[in-house]
């Protein structure tokens, strides 16, 4: 939320004041100090959950000198920095190591194991609940059997991924996996900044929380049939109060799209805490593993060889995915966490999606990448993280809790800069745009109008590609992969990407603009228009040898499969939470009423649904109200959409392949089919305007195959530095 | 030393010391599946430039579905462009051109809007970018702001 361009001294003055005065329990609420019920039993929340009209705190309110346009933070300051004068930083590449069992991880951990290690270590007693002399274990996974890692054995980790969750710093070992000529000029060797343009603040220390406490953020590797453990150790201070006013040092942390037993998928109430490390354990494995293609005969369903060839896995080949990102999920604190910096992507190599667009075997599909390599080419294959920001006068982040909507900022970063250029070849590039926003969805178009190609959606491609001049709106989490062909400019010619979806609030998006308005300036909201520039700097050095197939990947035939029930979900506000657990139970007006029953707040003790083991389901997904929209992510499975209000023709052509987030658009609805498979545990169902689901709009189901191999229902975990306690959970009626 | 009493201190405390107690009001009722009302409005234009000008003829298709904003008051249209009934003919080669589409965009709910569009079109049988261009769609919509539906729409199609 923003002031108006031509706000008075006065005003901006007056909002000023509210955002310290909010600050001031925004911290309190970030460190535990006071809970969302004391914010209700003192009445700064209101019974609509938004914040109350207090002079000196809501800087909505309409006060002596204000009239009725909405306004908040003062626009965050510039310092006279200008659009597009500085090169977009490709992601940094997170190494691979070909020796997890063995080698010698951060900090001396020891090697990973199937149970969680909960070998102890001396607590720091600015730990919250931690006296002196305490000790606690190493890991933070839930211990024992029913938090394994499932099918460990079968899956043993062949390559070893980590980092570290800890504050900002210079990243001097930035390795994109490119030379500087593909990465507009940055030389990976030098001193990466954490700072949003050169001319603009470092961010301080524990302002910026990401992985490895650098820029830019992380990609992370693997291709199928390769079990990656990803080591994630959590470096942020001990002491809750050292947050620089928003973001809590509790994390856990979600394989967005991972087809993954339950303990590694990032469960919210499995959080660990500062000084331990989770391991994540991530098999890469088509779904319909145990299956389908059991047999692994099917070269569709594979993975590069490293020289050329495939090795065939088992599995659907139809359920390729290829786009993914990974971020926390701290119940509760999840939008202040990504805001801060807890998200990185993560792209998956297949026999066909390797990435690689010259070999011509017949099941590559010579998607636009490089030649170089035999998988994960990265010239011409490019991941872009779009987040907006605010900061403060200082020019350090600034986030707002009470703005329950859903918090908007007024800079649109591309991988965590201002406004970048990026200099490109006169060829076809492929984009892997992620919106890792908390509020805001974006609806892009280049500046000139010219055609780009939908590829993928959600990270996967498409039954077939999708020529547009616009995007659809692209919600929160959702991963749009688009191919723009630069053959239709001129060598030095520049284009633009442009954001179409202007907001006045984070419940959902105003109003979408045609190119000459988004381009116009004359908008309130900062947010639409240009926001990177492509510079077509030369012709390609190598032939373009990339294609865009006119078949990409079919959906799942699922229509002989029976559907073994029919479930609704509805999600509004006014939700009613009848449990009093201090831990568990969320408070919030958000919230999701199951199968015709009261609209609930979130409660990751209380289990909302328990689909069957090796069946399909169709749910309905609706969205309870005209006044906001809602992305919904569904962990774990893909999904395939059938109708979206009420039609199968009302599908949009890049809505037919695989999803995992479904925006149900104002008083819209989606019905969706989904299969259960492979892995058992925990997982949610939520929305991924992350200020929805902090404020309770989340639930958690559980996969019932009537008592084996999966214990059920499953125990929730309690976290402590000490250790995670169990207790038994609520299982909500007809679940 | 810093003595500002903080805002907690001043507002917040008190409260709590008082008791005030807010709670949350009732779920809103859930809406049932609405897919919108279709109108077809004829469009015609000329799309100019290269390789050639193509001149457009056919029937828009938009679907309106209404989005009421009850507690705020914002209503909303979900509005649903579709122009694949529309084709283009070139004027140099009389090639037939087609359109994708549709566009899907949510605008505020008045008795009257414009809207702007801009749609690839390419010479029919093709598949990439490679021949697709970019036209531009204007459409002048009057609403029922009862029920969301288009009351009289007029279409014109040109270069954007």
């Amino acid at each position: 939320m923003w002031l108006p361009k031509d706000a008075s001294k006065r005003r901006i003055k007056e909002a000023e004041n509210a955002r310290r005065n909010r600050q001031e329990i925004i911290k309190a609420r970030s460190i535990g100090q006071i809970s969302r019920r004391d914010l209700l039993k003192w009445g700064l929340f209101t019974a609509g959950g938004a914040l109350a009209w207090k002079q000196g705190l809501n800087p909505f309110v309409r006060s002596a000198y204000a009239d009725d346009i909405p306004t908040g933070f003062a626009r965050s300051p510039l310092f006279g920095v200008q659009a597009f004068t500085q090169p977009m930083p490709r992601h940094d590449v997170l190494p691979r190591f070909q020796d997890p069992l063995t080698r010698q991880w951060m900090f001396n951990t020891p090697a990973p194991q199937k149970e969680a290690n909960t070998t102890q270590q001396p607590l720091d007693p600015a730990l919250p609940g931690v006296v002196a002399g305490e000790t606690g274990p190493i890991e933070g996974r839930p211990p024992g059997p029913i938090w394994a890692h499932q099918r460990w054995d079968e899956f043993l980790p062949r390559i070893g991924i980590e980092a570290t969750q800890e504050g900002a710093r210079v990243n001097n070992a930035y390795n994109p996996q490119v030379t500087s000529d593909h990465n507009s000029g940055i030389v990976a060797g030098n001193p990466f900044p954490p700072r949003f343009h050169p001319n603009l603040p470092d961010q301080a220390l524990n302002t910026l929380w990401t992985f490895n406490g650098t820029l830019p953020p992380k990609l992370a590797i693997a291709r199928y049939g390769e079990p990656v453990l990803f080591r994630h150790h959590n470096r942020l201070p001990a002491n809750i109060a050292h947050n620089n006013g928003f973001g809590r040092h509790t994390i856990s942390t979600h394989e967005h799209n991972g087809h993954h037993g339950a303990e590694n998928d990032g469960f919210t109430g499995a959080y660990f805490f500062p000084n331990q490390f989770y391991d994540y354990h991530w098999p890469i494995v088509l779904a319909g593993h145990f299956s389908v293609n059991t047999d692994a005969t099917d070269p569709r369903a594979g993975a590069p060889d490293g020289s050329g060839g495939i090795i065939k896995v088992p599995g659907d080949w139809r359920e390729t995915m290829s786009t993914h990102w990974f971020h926390d999920h701290m119940f509760e604190h999840t939008a202040e966490n990504v805001y801060k910096g807890n998200a990185a992507m993560f792209n998956l190599y297949s026999s066909l999606d390797r990435g690689n667009e010259a070999i011509n075997d017949g099941v590559n599909l010579r998607l636009p990448s490089g030649t170089a390599k035999d998988f994960g080419n990265l010239e011409y294959d490019v991941n872009l993280m779009l987040a907006d920001k605010a900061w403060d006068g200082d020019g350090q982040m600034q986030f707002d809790i009470f703005d329950r909507d859903g918090f908007l900022g007024d800079i649109v970063t591309v991988n965590l800069v201002y406004k970048p250029f990026f200099q490109v070849e006169r060829r076809k590039y492929r984009f892997r745009i992620l919106n890792g926003s908390v509020a805001r969805f974006y609806k892009l178009s280049l500046s000139d109008g010219k055609p780009m190609t939908i590829i993928a959606n959600d990270g996967n491609l498409l039954p077939k590609p999708v020529i547009v001049t616009r995007t659809d709106h692209i919600g929160i989490a959702e991963r749009l992969d688009i191919v723009i062909d630069f053959t239709q400019w001129n060598v030095n010619d520049t284009v633009d990407l442009v954001n179409l979806a202007e907001h006045d609030n984070g419940r959902e998006v105003k109003e979408d603009l045609s190119l000459s308005e988004a381009l116009s300036g004359s908008q309130d909201d900062p947010g639409v228009g240009r926001f990177l520039r492509f510079h077509i700097v030369r012709n390609p050095s190598q032939p373009d040898l990339s294609q865009v197939p006119d078949v990409l990947i079919p959906n799942p035939d699922l229509s002989g499969i029976p559907v073994a029930r029919e479930r609704t979900f509805e999600f509004g506000r006014g939700a009613d939470q009848p449990s009093n657990d201090p831990i568990t139970a969320s408070e919030g007006e958000w919230g999701i009423k199951t199968n015709g029953g009261s609209m609930l707040a979130a409660n990751f003790g209380r289990i909302d649904a328990m689909p069957a083991f090796g069946t399909r389901e169709i749910w309905h997904l609706e969205n309870g109200g005209g006044g906001w929209d809602h992305p919904i992510h569904i962990h774990f499975e893909e999904g395939q959409i059938l109708k979206r209000d009420g039609s199968s023709s009302k599908v949009p052509a890049w809505e037919k392949g695989r999803k995992d987030v479904y925006r149900l658009r104002p008083g819209g609805e989606v019905t969706i089919t989904m299969q259960f498979r492979d892995w058992g545990g925990m997982f949610m169902e939520h929305c991924h305007n992350t200020t929805h689901e902090d404020h309770a709009m989340l639930m958690r189901w559980e996969i019932n195959d009537g008592g084996a191999p999966f214990l059920r229902p499953l125990p929730t975990p309690i976290p402590r530095p000490q250790g995670v306690t169990f207790q038994n959970p609520i299982v909500l009626n007809g679940a | 030393m810093n003595t500002r009493r903080t805002f907690l201190a001043r507002v917040a405390l008190p409260v709590l010391v008082a008791g005030g107690l807010t709670w949350w009001g009732s779920a809103p009722p859930a809406r049932a599946a609405d897919e919108g009302i279709t109108t077809l409005v004829d469009i015609n234009g000329t799309v100019s430039g290269v390789p050639e000008s193509v001149v457009f003829s056919g029937t828009a298709s938009i679907n309106s579905r209404l989005a009421p904003d009850p507690d705020f008051g914002k209503h909303k249209v979900v509005l649903i462009v579709d122009l694949r009934n529309v084709s283009g003919v070139g004027a140099t080669t009389l090639t037939k051109y087609v359109i994708s589409g549709p566009d899907i965009m949510h605008r505020r709910l008045g008795a009257t809007d414009l809207v702007n569009i801009t749609f690839p079109f390419a010479p029919e049988g093709t598949t990439g970018t490679e021949d697709a261009r970019p036209g531009l769609a204007s459409f002048a919509l009057s609403f029922d702001t009862n029920t969301g539906a288009v009351t009289a729409a007029t279409a014109g199609l040109g270069s954007p």
